[in-house]
């Protein structure tokens, strides 16, 4: 190559460089009006509002939950065992006459922590597969979605009880799981998403304009995924909630002294005839959780789907 | 506000009851009811695995087997040993052999006699084939523990020991007689498993692997027998599924009640709640080599051990985690089991346990992990033991895990153990003082020998126990056990957690049932009051 055409090239990136940014920003002008337009959206649908806002109030509990609390979660009083709930123990006491509404507070940050600690972990992992995959093609495409498919062909409770066999019980191993079988799911929708932006005219002008693969990826594909990725995320920390429970439950997951959501309805099965409050309101208190991830996630799907007004 | 109330007073209830055994039933006064027919039904949570009774299996094999075969000698609700298919027996000066007087006049189902020459029948079989449990009882051919059976008379037969044992008699509970003639089958087990050939109260009728076995009266029993004309046990593993069985008069009987729902039966008149001392004995080990991370052994401490003992309260543990059907311990082993010797219990003392604690310099508490088994009654617990170790500071952390994994880690031996503290409880088999304290406190048996995983050495507890195994006068057997009993005691390798209750339902009509150690019962006198 002359060092005339090198300079020409130089010149012509920066130009391109140049260029993007001028379009980048535009972009954001354009989105910040489509985000009003979004919650506008968005708001209409009230099932996925009310959804929204229990997630906000179980955030602020998850984040103050522990000092609202308004008895120490691990305060035993064995002379008020299994009591029902009442005006001091809103939610009665349990086995060991410990105040069950403080119990649920103090566990929230540990439980919704745990869900969404691990969807994201997942879903990061995923997503930079699915793009890789349905980018390049090839060996890694394969690679990537034969082994999401032996991943897929285990119940993800399953696969994840199998891991935490493997490592052993502990709720940092529950994440894990949780993490790993978000992965092939997040990886397979992103392959397909990735695959259906990479056609479109500016990724091909991008990739003529001679872009690095980096920067097609991030810059240019994976915006263009966003909507469908942001749905998915949603609706998986409902079932990450419900798997790290299960697993606290089937005693694989927190330690039973914990305030685990899970673990707490697995300390009190045995108590279904005798002191149902016990199992009820943890029970209530998880359906509502992930009723609500759900409801939000539905939402979203609904808003920022263009097939669907 | 009336449920409220009635959970208020069952609370109320479940803590005023410690200690079991005897007659504490929550029964209603009122009508009692009448059987609608004289077929006893008794439901099992499991079913028995074998009914040839040489084979074993687990505690409903047991249960099933004993009401068809007898042994020489058997035990009574107090773990006695009395008279069965012998009328009495005498030991030798050495101790080691035992002469036993039969009855005379007995016969087996299939109609052979009983005599002399089946026992030894009995014990050929299990010399020729040691996968048998019954070579347990009589040992290999490498290691035996019977040197010889002689047939003095026809009812007079006379059992050689290779060396004294004290537990023998209780392990010939365990050595039920079988007709000759079936043993000298072809098909022995196979014809043993289908058919009954035994000298005890039923005679098997029909049994179907996994569902039920069911049995009729042995009509020409040769002592007072059953009243009832057929005995059947169905399994039934769901305890809700047994409950509702109970209620509604499906069954007569069942076993076991889960602690947890014995309020079930709150309102139901013709339901009586019976329960017995458990044979198992629940301990917490305290391995003497714990080292903290600053290099100080706190269980090496018999100050730190004790303080242990006083900051547990066992007689809310046995309220808290067994409702009441619990009892506090007064020795290292449950007070079911022969030569049991009872002392003053450690009753809660915070004062006493700080004391403790701040004299061994041990005031601030230290961290610890617990060993435990992930199913559901050991985790509540060993929870139970950390709320209460919590009050002198030591602060404790669960590891719950399965039952197997929990083997393997605490079968390591001393140089790699990682066990801090061991939540378990510990059974003996023939339910003899040996049984219940050889493996887990004499010093040949640290993993992976034996589970004393607290490593725990005191040389004339040993010896007692080694000395005591020799012998055959029973003052000077119950002397040496009950010395032993109070070293451990004093020493505290362990927290001593206590026993629980063996929990059953009947209804009111039914009579006649005994209790045996272990959890068992027996259905030999029998009666329903029927229509």
């Amino acid at each position: 190559m002359s060092n005339k055409e090198q300079l020409k090239n130089e010149e012509l990136q920066q130009n391109n460089s140049f260029d993007e940014s001028y379009v980048d920003d535009n972009i954001a002008t354009v989105s910040s009006s489509k985000f009003k337009m979004f919650v506008k959206k968005f708001m209409k649908r009230k099932t996925a509002v009310i959804g929204f806002a229990i997630i906000v109030i179980l955030l602020l509990m998850a984040i103050f939950g522990p000092a609202l609390a308004p008895q120490d979660p691990a305060k035993y009083d064995y002379s008020n065992m299994f009591a029902p709930p009442s005006a001091e123990h809103w939610f009665g006491t349990d086995l060991y006459g410990r105040d069950i509404f403080s119990r649920i507070l103090a566990g929230a940050p540990l439980t919704l922590g745990v869900a969404l600690s691990s969807v994201l972990v997942g879903t990061i992992v995923g997503t930079i597969l699915g793009l890789l995959a349905g980018y390049y093609g090839g060996w890694i495409e394969m690679l990537v979605m034969r082994g999401s498919d032996v991943l897929f062909s285990f119940p993800d409770i399953l696969l994840a009880i199998a891991i935490v066999a493997l490592l052993g019980p502990g709720i940092i191993n529950v994440f894990i799981a949780v993490a790993v079988f978000t992965v092939p799911s997040i990886a397979r929708m992103m392959r397909s998403a990735t695959l259906a932006v990479k056609g479109s005219l500016y990724v091909e002008v991008a990739q003529s304009l001679g872009c690095k693969d980096a920067r097609i990826l991030f810059l240019h594909i994976f915006p263009g995924t966003t909507q469908t990725l942001i749905v998915n995320f949603t609706m998986r920390i409902g079932s990450a909630i419900m798997a790290a429970s299960g697993l606290s439950f089937l005693g694989f997951g927190a330690n039973v002294s914990d305030p685990e959501w899970g673990a707490m309805l697995s300390q009190s099965r045995s108590y279904l005839s005798t002191a149902p409050h016990m199992l009820y309101l943890p029970g209530l208190v998880i359906f509502i959780t992930v009723l609500a991830f759900n409801l939000f996630g539905d939402g979203l799907r609904d808003t920022l789907d263009p097939k669907i007004k | 506000m009336k449920k409220f109330l009635s959970l208020l007073l069952a609370g109320a209830l479940a803590l005023s009851l410690v200690a079991c055994g005897g007659e504490k039933q929550q029964t209603n006064q009122g009508s009692t009811g009448k059987s609608p027919d004289n077929d006893l039904v008794v439901a099992l949570q499991a079913d028995a695995t074998n009914l040839d009774p040489h084979v074993g299996g687990n505690g409903n094999t047991n249960q099933v087997v004993n009401e068809m075969y007898e042994a020489l000698v058997a035990f009574d609700e107090n773990t006695k040993i009395i008279p069965a298919l012998a009328k009495s027996y005498t030991v030798s000066e050495d101790g080691m052999s035992y002469t036993f007087v039969l009855e005379e006049g007995v016969k087996f189902h299939d109609g052979e006699p009983f005599n002399a020459e089946a026992v030894k029948a009995v014990y050929e079989r299990g010399k020729a084939n040691p996968s048998l449990s019954l070579s347990r009882q009589i040992g290999t051919k490498e290691k035996p523990n019977w040197e010889d059976v002689i047939v003095d008379s026809e009812y007079q037969v006379t059992i050689k020991l290779v060396k004294p044992n004290n537990t023998f008699i209780n392990k010939l509970t365990q050595v039920r007689m079988v007709s000759p003639k079936a043993m000298a089958r072809e098909d022995a087990e196979d014809y043993l498993a289908k058919n009954s050939a035994g000298t005890g109260p039923y005679v098997l009728s029909e049994r179907v692997d996994g569902a039920y076995t069911k049995m009729v009266r042995n009509e020409n029993y040769w002592r007072e027998g059953p009243k009832v004309d057929s005995l059947k046990f169905v399994v039934v593993p769901e305890d809700a599924s047994r409950i509702a069985m109970l209620k509604t008069g499906e069954a007569d009987f069942i076993t076991p009640v889960p602690v947890t729902d014995v309020k079930q039966f709150d309102g139901s008149s013709d339901v009586k709640v019976v329960d017995s001392v458990a044979t198992i004995f629940r301990y917490c080990t305290l391995n003497q080599d714990y080292t903290l991370a600053d290099g100080r052994k706190p269980f090496a401490d018999k100050r730190v051990r004790q303080a242990m003992n006083y900051a547990f309260d066992s007689e809310a543990f046995a309220n808290v985690v067994f409702f009441g059907y619990g009892v506090e311990p007064t020795s290292v082993y449950s007070e079911a089991l022969s030569y049991h010797h009872a002392m003053t219990p450690y009753k809660k003392d915070l004062e006493k346990a700080k004391s403790l604690m701040k004299e061994a310099g041990f005031e601030s508490g230290f961290p610890v992990e617990i060993v435990v088994d992930n199913t559901t009654i050991e985790q509540r617990g060993a929870e139970f033991l950390k709320q209460q170790l919590s009050e002198i500071n030591i602060d404790v952390k669960l590891m719950p895990n399965e039952s197997t994994a929990n083997a393997e880690i605490t079968s390591a031996p001393r140089e790699e153990t990682k066990v801090q503290m061991w939540y378990v409880n510990w059974s003996s088999g023939s339910y003899d003082a040996d049984g219940a304290m050889r493996s887990i406190l004499h010093s040949e048996k640290f993993p992976p020998a034996g589970y004393n995983t607290s490593f725990w050495k005191n040389e004339e507890f040993d010896k007692l126990l080694d000395d005591a195994l020799l012998m055959s006068d029973t003052t000077e057997i119950e002397k040496a056990y009950a010395r032993a009993q109070e070293i451990a005691w004093e020493e505290c390798p362990w927290i001593f957690l206590g026993s629980d209750c063996n929990v059953y339902a009947q209804k009111t009509y039914l009579d006649g049932v005994v209790k045996f150690p272990g959890g068992t019962v027996g259905f030999r006198t029998a009666s329903l009051d029927h229509e």
